[in-house]
């Protein structure tokens, strides 16, 4: 066995995926074989790197993070190998904030929203608190629940006339695949600040005049609605924005199963996204 | 048994079963305990040292009586000990995790991150300046060009790519040995410690 194929065994077993008599084998060799020791954890660091970099395909991304991922040993591991990464990187641009050498980070652009529209946007929010303080009020009363929050927020960023979310907020874009795997990349990385996660849902197939969009948890429990939105057009071709309010996402996978209007009232199911929120 | 009822000439014992040398006997025995303690990591045990070091603790209690008559390499008979230490670790009754996603939000916490940036760079600094710069440029670029560039570092440093990389690895190792202890001297050792007990590994 080459050198290769030695590493290649040696990230099955990491993934979980060795049978018992090869992971037998590894683990004997690792207890006071001091050469092939070192060459395991070599192979582990760049596991963990491949990882960070989004090399890995989609299920062995799942892989990673259920199986390897299982103590704060390799954590740590983990957090060490970011923060090395990162340092690297901020050597090259000072200025850039995030890692965007990091392909799991790359795909989100911040979009730093025009001055104008911010202050628009927080007059408008300014005089809607001072009329409609009371229909607010019970609205909140009515939807305290963090089930019925996120449907509120989601109706607020998503609803007719909105002039589009205030403050930082990330982007991720979605391609209609339909085999996994594909190196298609749908985390979306959610700094503290982050207030908004917009998520670009590209369409494919058969179109329609109005979608709805409903966020689940990736077993399909919905855990809110939008209003109907209206395709946009862009360079990725025809798209459906959804805005999703940062702060009642989770660290988990999530999904968008999108429908289309077909009549009043009537939406059939167009296709599902699903996509992972990574909150720092 | 614990680690106070080993005693030096235990130890000693044991250095002797390892090997002649006593050089060479003590550099077995580090790698044994490294070994021992990366397989309780895989198997997902959340303290892969304790478990290390009981294993050892049992083989010394063994080794006055078998050393005579084994054959072979006795790391296999840390490797054996071993499984035993994990059936009986997975046995155990663990506490009920009080916080059953405080790993996440041990991660997630601002002041972590920074503090984890402050010891890195704290340690990448104690490195010789030709090493720092090292590990920062084999870890510098894009995915995609990572492997030219790591290509033409070790080309421009005189060793091949596989050199390379373990060189790299020693001075990950030193780091990480470093960024430990000085994220425990700043109390995250603490923080860690308690994810370790809520999580508690799994199966």
């Amino acid at each position: 066995m080459n050198e290769i194929e030695e590493q290649a065994v040696i990230r099955k077993y990491l993934l979980g995926y060795s049978d018992a008599d090869i992971a037998e084998s590894i683990e004997q060799r690792l207890v006071g074989n001091s050469e092939y020791l070192q060459e395991f954890l070599i192979v582990t660091d760049e596991l963990i790197e491949d990882y960070l970099d989004g090399s890995l395909s989609e299920p062995d991304v799942t892989r990673f993070e259920t199986h390897f991922l299982t103590t704060p040993h390799r954590h740590r591991r983990l957090e060490m190998a970011k923060a090395l990464s990162e340092r690297a990187m901020s050597d090259v641009n000072s200025d850039t904030k995030t890692t965007d050498h990091n392909k799991n980070v790359a795909r989100i652009t911040p979009l730093p929203l025009p001055t104008h529209r911010r202050q628009y946007w927080q007059l408008a929010a300014a005089v809607t608190v001072v009329v409609f303080a009371g229909l607010i009020a019970s609205t909140i009363l009515r939807n305290r629940s963090p089930a019925g929050e996120l449907q509120a927020e989601l109706g607020r960023l998503n609803g007719p006339g909105s002039e589009g979310p205030a403050g930082p907020l990330v982007q991720l874009t979605i391609a209609p695949t339909t085999v996994r795997g594909l190196g298609e990349d749908r985390r979306v990385v959610v700094e503290p600040d982050t207030q908004t996660v917009v998520v670009r849902l590209v369409l494919a197939d058969k179109m329609y005049d109005s979608y709805q969009a409903a966020l689940q948890t990736v077993e399909g429990n919905e855990l809110g609605k939008t209003p109907p939105l209206k395709p946009i057009s862009g360079d990725e071709g025809r798209f459906i924005e959804v805005r999703l309010p940062a702060k009642r996402l989770e660290s988990q996978n999530y999904q968008i199963k999108l429908s289309g209007l077909t009549a009043p009232n009537t939406y059939e199911d167009v296709r599902v996204y699903p996509f992972q929120i990574i909150k720092r | 048994m614990n680690k106070r009822d080993v005693s030096p000439e235990d130890f000693q014992q044991l250095l002797n079963w390892l090997g002649p040398d006593p050089q060479q006997a003590g550099e077995k025995y580090e790698a044994i305990r490294r070994g021992l303690t990366t397989l309780f990591d895989n198997w997902h045990c959340a303290e892969p040292d304790l478990l290390a070091d009981e294993t050892i603790n049992r083989v010394i209690i063994k080794v006055r009586n078998i050393s005579a008559n084994y054959s072979g390499d006795p790391a296999n008979y840390f490797y054996g000990t071993a499984k035993n230490v994990r059936h009986e670790h997975f046995r155990r009754p663990r506490p009920e995790p009080l916080v059953r996603n405080i790993k996440m939000t041990a991660t997630q916490d601002v002041d972590e991150k920074e503090r984890l940036h402050a010891c890195l760079d704290k340690c990448l600094d104690s490195l010789a300046a030709v090493d720092k710069e090292l590990i920062l440029e084999y870890y510098r670029g894009e995915r995609k060009v990572k492997i030219e560039s790591r290509r033409q570092l070790g080309e421009r440093v005189g060793i091949s790519s596989n050199a390379l990389r373990v060189r790299v690895y020693r001075l990950r190792d030193t780091l990480e040995k470093c960024i430990s202890n000085c994220l425990d001297a700043s109390g995250r050792g603490n923080k860690l410690a308690k994810t370790a007990l809520y999580t508690g590994g799994s199966h």
